[in-house]
């Protein structure tokens, strides 16, 4: 595996269309909300430097992805070697909280990733300015969800507000990083069984 | 019984012999019967003589008026018998301008040694022999000297235009009745709706257009730089003040690479030379990765500035060679010829409303060939948004290319009434499903097609503001239309008439097919629709004909996509396999970063305008019904450089090309397509003659057929290898639209 690796945080989000992947993203990474973003098609990513711990310093690339169902067939290429997932719905929207789980086995089930239980994931509930009476999905109900899915850590965000981006991209970067090194560890484990098994197989292979 | 008159002069003459006394002064008139339309005017020329004084005072009179400024007093008028006789007098003629195949314009000499004249060629050769040369006599012309009376009280030497003479009103006046082109090759000869062919025959060898300014390529120097302050080196500086600074590397690294190499040799270039100069190419640092990106942009900037420095100024030579070296760099050696590349090159003829109205009879009827118009719309695009109404309602098939104005007005009723009826009314007074699972589909339609709506193409004046009618509120800062606190979450309501319309159509789509469902995707193929036909029972028609191509795009399982995607894989193997292998090598050659520009055609890389215009050639099916593919293949290509010299991962080139949004150039990708295109034919027609030889029959003595592989097969290099023409290939050739459909929707299927 190549440094680079090591390097590169990758981090997707995903979740219905509408509740605001792409606005999150792009509040976290350069700090701006436009009206006017258009549905996304297809995936884009930025990249942003993060320090963790005060010294640990790593790239985090965060993907951008479509909310509709449908294209996610196709868009599967770019799962593959992530270290977080991010699940996100929008607190006015009750249907976009339900399918949160339907998004995380559809991740799983695509991604392809080497220990399915441990991945980290992170559910954020977007559009927190919007006024109480329009808030559909409650405080109790998303931690309940958050709970049974693993103890999946939950934020409620404002990519429009700029409230708690910051902290939750933090606890996504935490996240992705320990996945990351999880992941290069199992690599060299995975390498070394590799040799041994191919001694403990010479013998075995000249005798027939 | 009268006639309108169009255009009149008086003191036009035939000279019958070199003796002034010959000389026989005239009248030249252009008349159109009530109800005709402009390919049925007649262009007369009749003397005085045969003139009683009566009607010579009227015409003088209507000559006068007809070349005032202020000609909107009143239609002039003649009796039809002035014109009819025209066919019985000696010299006299009368023809239709729609017959006339070009006309050439001799100006006098400025010192009045002689007069200037007009000769006119007409398409029938018997009636050619029947016009006469006309020489104005601008000196004897009330109306004419008028004019120059007052033009030389404005009279300004540096202004360059036409010194005015006689002829010139005539000329003004065909421009509005007819498709008037002069052509580069001797500029005194126009074209009267010239064909394509004769525009690219009378143009082909492109000479410097002289009005050029002295002062335009300084101009054009700081508006390029002011393009590269704001956009490109703020991205690379951003990126240089993210990483930590180290000495020049990143200026070697540019003086390095090979394409500033390969300007760098062009030193008489400018550009070049600033680019180079410019110390701020010596703050660029970079140790970080997706700097990489930027570097090959950076480097196809200065290589696109280069290239278009060489067009804008004549240079056409220096672009045809780059294409020829170009496109013929990579795949299978197959030459391009002259003539081929002039065809694609000759983009410079736009449909006109006059030529446009040339290609229909009285009764609204073409009279040329469907694959005609095609070319002139492949070629030349349109010129105005409101002619592209009348052609895209032909191009999306609303109306049959071989109907009348009647039929076509009997038909848009029906359609109007049809959609009101069978679709719009349908979910307008609808009632509740009796089935829970059906009413939550409908529900969750509504809340989807609403939901992309309201984000569709906001930076449009015609869908920015949330207003009823569609204006900026004088409450409310033009500057923040969307300024409202509660626009962010789903709650408000649109209001604006234009994005109104967009969801009741797309509601109606979803009625006619039910199966698809909406899709993302399918609000930005029907917004380009919308804003050219600004007509929502026509718009649905049109966007149901669009969706009847492109449904296959929007597919559940995603396989009609999927299938172009195999396609642009073969294609590419087959015509730039160098990028090909390089793309596999960087995990990309599934070509999933294409994705986005082949499912709504490039509508998100390009402004608006080019959008409508990239549409209008893939909606011919001039060469083929996928030419999205080639102008994908055209990107590919043009980008192949870049991309194999800087990048090596999946995410690198997804970003590149994502990142190539807003700063391509269309026209030049489109001559790119349409030279792969005929390569491309050309490939496919060797790998078919080969596959031919490889499979060759025997016919035995006794009778019997033996069908034999060749031994040819030992010549097994990838490139002559007859079953890289696949079946996917094959039918690129194809001007037979592709259609694939949604299988029924089944009924738990909400997704």
């Amino acid at each position: 595996m190549s440094s680079r690796k090591k390097n590169i945080l990758k981090v997707i989000i995903l979740g219905d269309s509408g509740v605001g992947k792409t606005s999150l993203m792009h509040r976290y990474v350069s700090d701006k909300f436009s009206q006017q973003y258009k549905a996304t098609i297809g995936a884009d990513f930025l990249t942003k430097e993060v320090t963790m711990d005060g010294d640990k310093v790593a790239t985090m690339q965060v993907w951008d992805t479509a909310g509709q169902e449908r294209f996610q067939s196709l868009g599967v290429a770019f799962y593959r070697g992530a270290d977080c997932c991010v699940l996100v719905y929008d607190v006015t929207n009750a249907k976009s909280f339900e399918n949160i789980k339907s998004w995380r086995d559809e991740f799983l089930v695509h991604a392809n990733v080497s220990s399915p239980d441990s991945f980290p994931f992170v559910i954020l509930g977007n559009k927190l300015d919007v006024e109480e009476s329009k808030k559909v999905v409650s405080n109790r109900a998303a931690q309940d969800m958050a709970k049974s899915l693993g103890n999946i850590p939950l934020f409620l965000t404002s990519a429009k507000g700029s409230i708690n981006v910051d902290t939750a991209f933090e606890e996504i970067a935490r996240n992705a990083l320990q996945q990351s090194q999880a992941d290069a560890d199992a690599f060299e484990d995975d390498f070394n069984d590799a040799i041994n098994i191919q001694l403990d197989g010479e013998p075995s292979s000249c005798n027939c | 019984m009268f006639t309108e008159l169009l255009f009149c002069k008086s003191k036009v003459f035939v000279h019958c012999s070199s003796k002034a006394d010959d000389n026989i002064a005239g009248f030249l008139l252009i008349t159109r019967d009530a109800q005709q339309t402009a390919l049925d005017a007649t262009l007369t020329w009749i003397p005085e003589k045969e003139l009683d004084k009566a009607q010579i005072n009227e015409l003088m009179r209507a000559d006068m008026q007809l070349s005032s400024e202020t000609r909107s007093n009143g239609k002039s008028r003649v009796k039809k018998e002035v014109i009819l006789q025209a066919l019985y007098i000696a010299w006299a003629f009368s023809i239709k301008v729609s017959s006339i195949y070009s006309i050439q314009f001799r100006p006098p000499s400025p010192s009045g040694w002689w007069f200037g004249s007009v000769a006119i060629n007409s398409k029938n050769l018997r009636e050619q022999d029947s016009i006469p040369i006309l020489f104005f006599h601008d000196k004897v012309c009330p109306s004419t000297q008028e004019k120059q009376k007052q033009l030389s009280k404005s009279f300004d030497p540096f202004n360059g235009a036409d010194i005015y003479w006689g002829a010139n009103d005539f000329r003004d006046s065909l421009l509005e009745i007819v498709d008037l082109k002069q052509t580069l090759v001797d500029p005194t000869v126009w074209l009267v709706n010239a064909t394509m062919d004769d525009l690219r025959n009378f143009s082909a060898s492109n000479p410097k257009h002289e009005s050029q300014g002295l002062n335009e390529p300084a101009a054009q120097g700081n508006k390029f730089w002011d393009v590269v302050d704001q956009a490109k080196w703020n991205v690379m500086s951003k990126f240089a003040d993210l990483t930590s600074k180290s000495t020049n590397k990143m200026a070697n690294m540019f003086n390095q690479h090979p394409l500033v190499k390969f300007v760098d040799k062009h030193n008489t270039n400018p550009y070049v030379k600033q680019i180079l100069a410019n110390p701020k190419v010596q703050e660029i640092q970079d140790d970080f990765d997706s700097a990489k990106i930027y570097l090959a942009k950076w480097a196809l900037g200065v290589k696109e500035q280069a290239e278009k420095y060489q067009t804008t100024n004549g240079l056409d030579d220096t672009y045809r060679r780059l294409l020829f070296n170009e496109l013929g760099s990579d795949g299978e050696d197959v030459n391009l010829t002259d003539e081929e590349v002039n065809v694609a090159m000759q983009r410079s003829h736009p449909l006109t409303k006059q030529k446009w109205d040339s290609f229909f009879d009285s009764k609204g009827r073409l009279v040329i060939t469907v694959q005609e118009v095609k070319d002139f719309i492949f070629h030349g695009g349109v010129s105005d948004a409101d002619l592209r109404k009348d052609i895209w309602l032909f191009l999306l098939e609303v109306y049959p290319w071989d109907s009348s104005l009647e039929e076509r007005q009997i038909l848009e009723k029906t359609l109007r009434d049809s959609y009101r009826a069978n679709y719009k009314c349908k979910w307008e007074y609808r009632e509740t499903h009796s089935d829970e699972d059906e009413e939550a589909y409908w529900h969750d339609q509504v809340l989807r097609i609403e939901k992309d709506v309201k984000r569709n193409d906001r930076d449009l004046p015609l869908y920015k503001y949330n207003t009823e009618d569609g204006n900026a509120s004088p409450n409310c800062q033009q500057a923040e239309p969307l300024a409202d606190d509660t626009l962010d979450n789903d709650s408000w309501t649109v209001k604006n008439p234009h994005l109104q319309k967009l969801r009741s159509i797309l509601l109606s789509y979803n009625i006619y097919n039910n199966d698809l469902g909406y899709v993302q995707g399918m609000c930005d193929l029907l917004s380009p629709i919308y804003y050219i036909l600004k007509d929502e029972e026509l718009s649905f028609w049109a966007f149901v004909s669009l969706m009847n191509r492109m449904e296959r795009n929007f597919l559940r399982d995603q396989s009609g996509i999927r299938d172009q995607m195999l396609t642009l894989t073969d294609l590419c193997q087959l015509m730039l396999p160098k990028m090909s292998d390089h793309l596999a090598k960087c995990d990309s050659s599934n070509l999933f970063f294409c994705f986005r520009m082949l499912i709504v055609w490039f509508k998100r890389e390009f402004e608006f305008g080019d959008v409508c215009s990239i549409w209008e050639v893939f909606l011919t099916d001039f060469y083929s019904s996928q030419f999205q593919l080639f102008f994908m293949l055209a990107i590919l290509q043009k980008n192949s450089l870049p991309v194999m010299q800087n990048l090596d991962q999946f995410d690198q080139v997804l970003k590149y090309f994502n990142e190539l949004k807003g700063s391509m150039d269309w026209s030049d990708l489109m001559i790119r397509s349409e030279l792969l295109f005929v390569k491309f034919k050309k490939i496919m027609d060797i790998l078919e003659r080969r596959s031919e030889l490889n499979e060759y029959t025997l016919l035995t003595a006794d009778g019997n057929v033996i069908t034999e592989t060749s031994a040819i097969t030992a010549d097994n290099s990838s490139q002559t290898n007859p079953s890289l023409a696949t079946d996917n290939l094959k039918q690129l050739l194809s001007k037979k639209v592709v259609i694939q459909r949604e299988p029924p929707r089944e009924k738990h299927s909400v997704r």
